[in-house]
């Protein structure tokens, strides 16, 4: 075990939990974002260490670049610019408890067998690969070509999801444009009038959208 | 080389911290804020076997690292639609604290 190499992860470790710990427990909404990039940013050194050369870049592109940017959106939107309008309160002390025990209860359970067994006598990595981005994108194009394709549909599918969620919201009455289908109607029947309920809203959006 | 136990404990660390505050929360956004922790911490423990076990079929070299990327596809489609859906509480509540969001019980 190279020191270079256990100073650098003990670094790692030592931010990503310091700042995931600060991301449960801070009041203020907004800090609790940053921290949380803070967070993400230290993973993305760990997969640096690993080999992973691309998981480094998609993590801080996606997770550091998008999903952190996307929660700062949803508390600019829910709660005041800084925060402070609703604070990150946790529940009731009886509720603090019980998860921190269920957590602690879950991490000794981790560490008990590891533990237990003879520590540090693990699996050998074999030498670092090479160019893994190039192996892994013939990987995901080949072996996993059709989870890739379901991943780009569920993309799709969330993306358009998330706008209707986002733009029905601001219609006076939302539900009521779903039509509920009648008492005496087939099941057939009501899904069918669902659907168009659902096909008119969307149409009418579109027009908002114009 | 860092041993493969030191990975999966600060994985599973990260892990539970998440755990916490999903459980812990009140705020619907910190929420999920707790289960991108957890998510993170899976894709730590997906590419560390990855790099120290050798696979058993030679046509897939790193499934450790595609798996993560799809979980990483995941958590964005997640954060997303998660988001979306606080949003639209906000707008009909005015709040997002998750244990008065209960219009939907009977």
């Amino acid at each position: 075990m190279s020191l270079p190499h256990l100073i650098t992860f003990a670094i790692l470790a030592v931010v990503a939990v310091g700042s995931a710990l600060l991301v449960v427990t801070l009041r203020n909404v907004f800090h609790c974002a940053l921290f949380l990039a803070l967070s993400f940013l230290a993973v993305a050194g760990i997969y640096v260490l690993l080999n992973a050369e691309f998981l480094f870049a998609a993590q801080i592109l996606i997770y550091v670049g998008a999903i952190t940017v996307l929660i700062i959106f949803g508390i600019m939107l829910t709660q005041g610019r800084t925060g402070r309008k609703q604070r990150a309160d946790s529940g009731g002390a009886g509720s603090v408890l019980t998860a921190l025990a269920i957590a602690v209860v879950l991490f000794a359970g981790i560490l008990a067998p590891v533990i237990r067994r003879v520590w540090g006598a693990g699996p050998v990595p074999g030498p670092p690969m090479r160019g893994t981005t190039g192996i892994l994108g013939k990987q995901l194009l080949t072996t996993y070509l059709l989870p890739f394709e379901l991943a780009s549909l569920l993309l799709l599918v969330a993306m358009v999801g998330a706008i209707v969620l986002a733009m029905l919201s601001d219609r006076p009455e939302p539900v009521a444009t779903v039509a509920v289908p009648q008492g005496g109607e087939s099941p057939a029947d009501g899904n069918g009038s669902r659907g168009a309920g659902v096909a008119e809203t969307l149409a009418e959006t579109e027009e908002r959208i114009r | 080389m860092i041993p493969l136990h030191w990975y999966l404990l600060l994985a599973a660390a990260l892990f539970c911290i998440g755990l916490y505050g999903v459980l812990a929360r009140r705020n619907a956004v910190t929420i999920l804020m707790g289960i991108e922790l957890m998510l993170n911490a899976t894709n730590i423990n997906l590419v560390a076997f990855s790099r120290f076990i050798k696979p058993a079929a030679a046509s897939m070299p790193l499934g450790g690292q595609s798996f993560a990327i799809f979980v990483m596809t995941i958590a964005a489609a997640e954060a997303a639609i998660g988001l979306a859906i606080i949003l639209t509480v906000y707008r009909n509540l005015r709040h997002i604290h998750v244990d008065d969001v209960d219009i939907m019980r009977w």
